[in-house]
């Protein structure tokens, strides 16, 4: 009788109140802001965030110049429902069209500038990791496919790929000049290394479809920029993993014969070249002048005395440097940040007659890795 | 290979049969038997230190062969990490802390994988093992490595009882499962046999994003073969008892990866796992107050994952392990007037060969451990209305390949015998051993690991322990220092790390009861969880770790009517972050579900054939437990089973 009494009691006081608490006591999911974007000017500056793998996370940040205001999810905001997708590599722009590539997803998007509007997308069948883009004319893309090993002509009027040549092991890094495309096969570093094509530039007769050229470059080429005024295109190749204390590089070639004319030592990436200061920019991991100081940060490299320094110093290891551009018209570099690769990355800018901290910090998606002007 | 596991099925079904009714007992071993129904530590007063969550398997397994997380999931403090159907890797977590931070025992014995610390729950039927006891308030000293977060301890009894049981299901999407189990006796010593075969197709539909336009899909490469089987016998011999139980598990499956845009699932990449696990126990009663209690695992696994859709290297595409465990330990105790003396000594070998192996270690790694611990338990006040006891535990462990680690607990109990409250205070220093992959696994591991570190206190209090209600109130503090974190080193390839200081902490509370002569049985769960990184100059420092739901709310009731019994189930997750960034882009929504279970019961002289219907996700939720990972709608599931006594 007691129990029973007490049992009571406790049902009462103690079990009921206790129900209904949990019933109200529910976090809430946080809900979307929408950002006031409804109407956009130049300049501003696009910054491709690259996302996580499996994440379907990558994003295009859009940075109004004049205003400073950013929207973290350009595409997201201007076109409902849709997701960028998985695994963003690489973007360009010609004239108002923004072409985005992204990997996994297997999708080429194009999108207007102006607006954010996704105009067009390919999504590419079978199994392709399109890696990097290279623009013929208004309507001609090519990208270079590291699952395919090869390299594949896009009309983006047709919608659909008019070529595909088969390539060496992991293809990245290409240019289109006069009716051929240069690309590099890097063979993913310790990947696939022992592929007698790893390491390799080949030179693609569009006229033809055959090879032109086969060079030997050595290990773990990656990137590809051309200057074409002057006659040279630049190769960066990257240390093997497996290699920790190896160092990777900048080559310098002759666009007509195809020799190599220069080299420097150092593990770059991102290099760029300026034509205003004749000089290559690239973001360097573990920088050294004197074989003993070892810096991550920005490296110059003059070409018109082929020097090589140190300008500016990533005063956090901890975060990672992961895209690299040069504002010709203000005289700027910007560098995005991709922090520890889980988080909202940002941009830095520096102003290259004061290199001391940045003058600017943009918020961007997770992990910026390629920064467009659009002026 | 599904073809072979038929005639197994046959061949099992019929021997289970044979068994039963072959009965020799001409054959008597006649012997002085001694009742032995838990290990050494559950007899002890040890035992009455630990928040210890039991249930009843039968209490809430409605198919009577669920998969054990269906089960774990509706206590206070637990978390599923499920990718999905019934194929998806299954994995558990308490208290906020990660699947490997979590022990998970077989009758008291560790089984996680020395390879990845984890125990896949999906290839666990419940159909082996009668309760579960979760165990929130953890202790390194006394169950040895991953037991920051907590214990989950599997137990599988031997009937005493001649029985034959045979199930049969049912269900959406392609599943089916046969389960049989036989209990009898041979020469007086009881055995039994179970086994168990299950198969999806698990090809649910989802919602998917198709370039801007929802479309309904289905899940493909995500069916899933598990034939599963287990044996057991025990042997009483004056006063000592030998229990010998082998598990096995074959399993294979589609591993269909994340639903991404412009790619739905990965259409070749395949799992293949076998898994053969012996554990035998000899139990010693020296007198009524020494008892020594020695038991010895040896467990073989392999598995080969293969995705051909992975062109880029043949060799990189195909990865298979094989490894062994043994371990021994031996509990020794001694009960003197108000003091429990509990020495322990654990041996260990572990060895793994695999192809994904880093370059500095070739294709093969071991590991040697001894632990040696001592537990003390203290009546400090025995009155007729209450009691206090004091409980010092340590344990010392020696790593061939890390280092020495050094555990301990201290832990206060105290008990109103008249109001039936009971209130447990412990604190205890923890561990956790990196495991081989975080270690050595190519382009992930870290050679030089150290092993993570916890301080945990815990106090929970359990009020009007009587048959109608149990009330359990619980909270804690753990403070976790190089936790091993997985770290990008770059958008798509990860390293294990010990970078990571996290605190967890929360309180829950959970009600049973049982009214109306047990007819009426109910359990409502309430977890509030915060686990969050203290790494200095971390980016997230401050945030919430991913995949930890702040708020868990479950709530079961099931009523029986004579021969009707008619249930429902009702789960609550918040929303959880999946990247540490805690952004609104890296938020997944809070969920619920809802499962509704009837079963009606025919009575065959002293047999018993029951019909179950199950309708899970009754109001077809759309969720994702994991990122990508899209869960299954409304299902259903119809169930015989059929019991001879």
């Amino acid at each position: 009788m007691f129990h029973k009494n007490k049992n009571k009691m406790y049902i009462k006081k103690i079990i009921f109140p206790l129900f209904l608490l949990l019933l109200v006591s529910c976090s809430k999911t946080p809900q979307p802001i929408e950002p006031n974007n409804s109407e956009y000017s130049k300049p501003s500056a696009f910054i491709l965030c690259e996302g996580l793998y499996g994440y379907n996370n990558a994003t295009l940040t859009r940075f109004d110049i004049q205003t400073n205001n950013r929207d973290l999810d350009f595409i997201g905001h201007n076109n409902p429902d849709y997701q960028l997708g998985d695994i963003a590599n690489d973007a360009l722009l010609k004239g108002d069209s923004l072409f985005v590539l992204v990997s996994s997803s297997k999708v080429l998007y194009l999108i207007d500038a102006k607006t954010g509007k996704i105009l067009k997308y390919i999504n590419f069948e079978g199994d392709r990791y399109p890696r990097r883009l290279a623009i013929a004319n208004d309507s001609i893309i090519y990208f270079s496919d590291a699952y395919d090993n090869s390299i594949n002509e896009v009309n983006i009027n047709q919608s659909k790929i008019t070529k595909c040549i088969k390539v060496g092991p992991q293809p990245e890094g290409l240019f289109y000049y006069r009716n051929k495309v240069y690309v590099v096969n890097s063979g993913w570093g310790d990947l696939n290394k022992a592929n007698p094509d790893a390491g390799t530039l080949w030179i693609i007769n569009l006229n033809s479809n055959n090879i032109d050229k086969k060079i030997n470059i050595g290990p773990n080429p990656v990137e590809i920029i051309l200057d074409s005024l002057n006659n040279r295109y630049f190769i960066t190749y990257y240390n093997f993993p497996s290699e920790i204390d190896s160092l990777g590089g900048i080559f310098e070639f002759d666009l007509q014969n195809n020799m190599k004319l220069s080299e420097w030592r150092g593990n770059f990436t991102n290099a760029l070249y300026d034509e205003s200061h004749n000089s290559i920019f690239a973001i360097v991991k573990d920088f050294s002048s004197d074989s003993t100081n070892f810096y991550s940060g920005i490296a110059a490299i003059n070409l018109n005395d082929n020097t090589l320094k140190q300008i500016i110093k990533n005063n956090a290891p901890q975060n990672t440097w992961y895209s690299l551009a040069f504002d010709k018209v203000k005289n700027y570099i910007w560098i995005g940040n991709a922090k520890n690769f889980q988080v909202n990355g940002e941009v830095l800018i520096y102003d290259l007659d004061n290199l001391t901290v940045p003058i600017n910090s943009i918020e961007t998606g997770i992990n910026p890795n390629k920064i467009l002007f659009y002026n | 290979m599904l073809g072979k596991f038929y005639y197994i099925s046959i061949f099992l079904i019929i021997m289970n049969i044979s068994l039963l009714f072959s009965q020799n007992d001409t054959l008597e071993y006649k012997a002085k038997t001694i009742e032995v129904e838990a290990s050494t530590l559950q007899r002890s007063n040890i035992i009455n230190h630990l928040d210890i969550h039991c249930i009843n398997i039968s209490e809430i397994d409605k198919l009577n062969n669920s998969n054990i997380s269906e089960i774990i999931k509706y206590l206070p403090n637990t978390f599923i990490k499920d990718y999905g159907g019934i194929g998806g890797i299954k994995t558990i977590s308490m208290r906020g802390a990660g699947s490997y931070q979590t022990a998970v025992l077989i009758d008291g014995m560790p089984i996680s994988s020395t390879q990845n610390s984890i125990v896949d729950f999906s290839l666990l039927p419940s159909a082996f093992f009668d309760n579960i006891d979760v165990i929130t308030n953890c202790s390194s000293s006394l169950f040895g490595t991953n037991s920051i977060g907590g214990v989950i301890d599997l137990h599988s009894k031997i009937p005493k009882n001649k029985s034959f049981n045979i199930s049969a299901s049912i269900g959406s999407f392609g599943y089916s499962n046969l389960s049989t189990s036989a209990n009898s006796k041979l020469f007086k010593f009881p055995y039994f046999i179970n086994f168990n075969y299950i198969k999806s197709n698990d090809n649910y539909p989802f919602d998917y994003n198709d370039f801007g336009k929802s479309v309904s899909v289905k899940r493909q490469n995500a069916d899933i073969s598990i034939l599963s089987g287990n044996i057991g016998f025990e042997i009483p011999i004056k006063n000592c008892l030998f229990t010998n139980k082998l598990f096995t598990t074959n399993s294979e499956r589609g591993v269909p990866g994340a639903v991404i845009t412009g790619k739905i699932e990965n259409s070749l990449a395949r799992l293949t796992e076998f898994k053969l696990m012996n554990l035998s126990n000899l139990y010693l009663k020296i007198d009524s107050n020494i008892t020594n209690e020695i038991k010895l695992l040896i467990s073989y696994s392999s598995s080969d994952y293969n995705d051909k859709e992975f062109l880029p290297n043949d060799n990189f595409a195909n990865s298979y392990f094989i490894s062994h465990d043994v371990r021994i330990t031996n509990d020794f105790s001694i009960n003197y007037n108000k003091f429990f003396n509990l020495f322990n000594f654990i041996f260990q070998f572990s060895n793994l060969t695999g192809n994904k192996l880093s370059t500095n270690v070739g294709n093969y790694v071991e590991r040697l451990n001894f632990g040696i611990g001592y537990n003390l338990s203290y009546d400090l006040v025995r009155k007729e209305k209450y009691s206090v006891s004091a409980l010092v535990s340590a344990k010392y462990d020696y790593w061939n390949d890390i280092k020495n680690v050094f555990s301990y607990t201290a832990s206060i109990y105290g008990k109103n015998i008249i109001d039936n409250t009971i209130i447990k205070l412990m604190y205890s220093n923890n561990y956790r051993i990196p495991n081989f992959n975080e270690m050595y696994y190519i382009n992930y591991g870290t050679i030089d690991l150290k092993p993570e570190k916890s301080n945990s206190y815990s106090l929970s209090i359990d009020i009007l322990q009587i048959n109608a209600f149990n009330i359990n109130l619980s909270s804690y503090y753990i403070d976790t220092k190089d936790q091993i974190l997985s770290v990008p080193k770059s958008t798509v390839s990860w390293s294990a790390q010990n970078i990571g200081k996290v605190h967890n902490y929360g309180a829950s509370i959970s009600i049973k009861s049982k009214l109306f002569h047990n007819s009426l049985f109910s359990m409502l769960s309430y977890t509030y969880q915060n686990s969050i990184d203290k790494t200095k100059n971390s980016p997230s420092y401050n945030n919430l770790l991913p995949y930890v739901p702040q708020e868990i709310i479950s709530f079961i009731i099931n009523y029986k009517y004579n021969v009707f019994s008619i249930g429902t189930d009702i789960y609550f997750n918040s929303f959880r972050y999946f990247l540490i960034d805690n952004s609104l882009n890296s938020t997944l929504n809070s969920y619920y579900n809802i499962d509704i279970n009837l079963s009606y019961i025919i009575k065959l002289l002293s047999n018993k054939f029951t019909i179950s219907l199950i309708i899970k996700n009754i109001t077809n939720q759309t969720y994702e437990i994991i990122k990508n990972y899209p869960m299954p709608k409304r299902n259903y599931v119809i169930s015989i089973n059929y019991n001879i006594h």
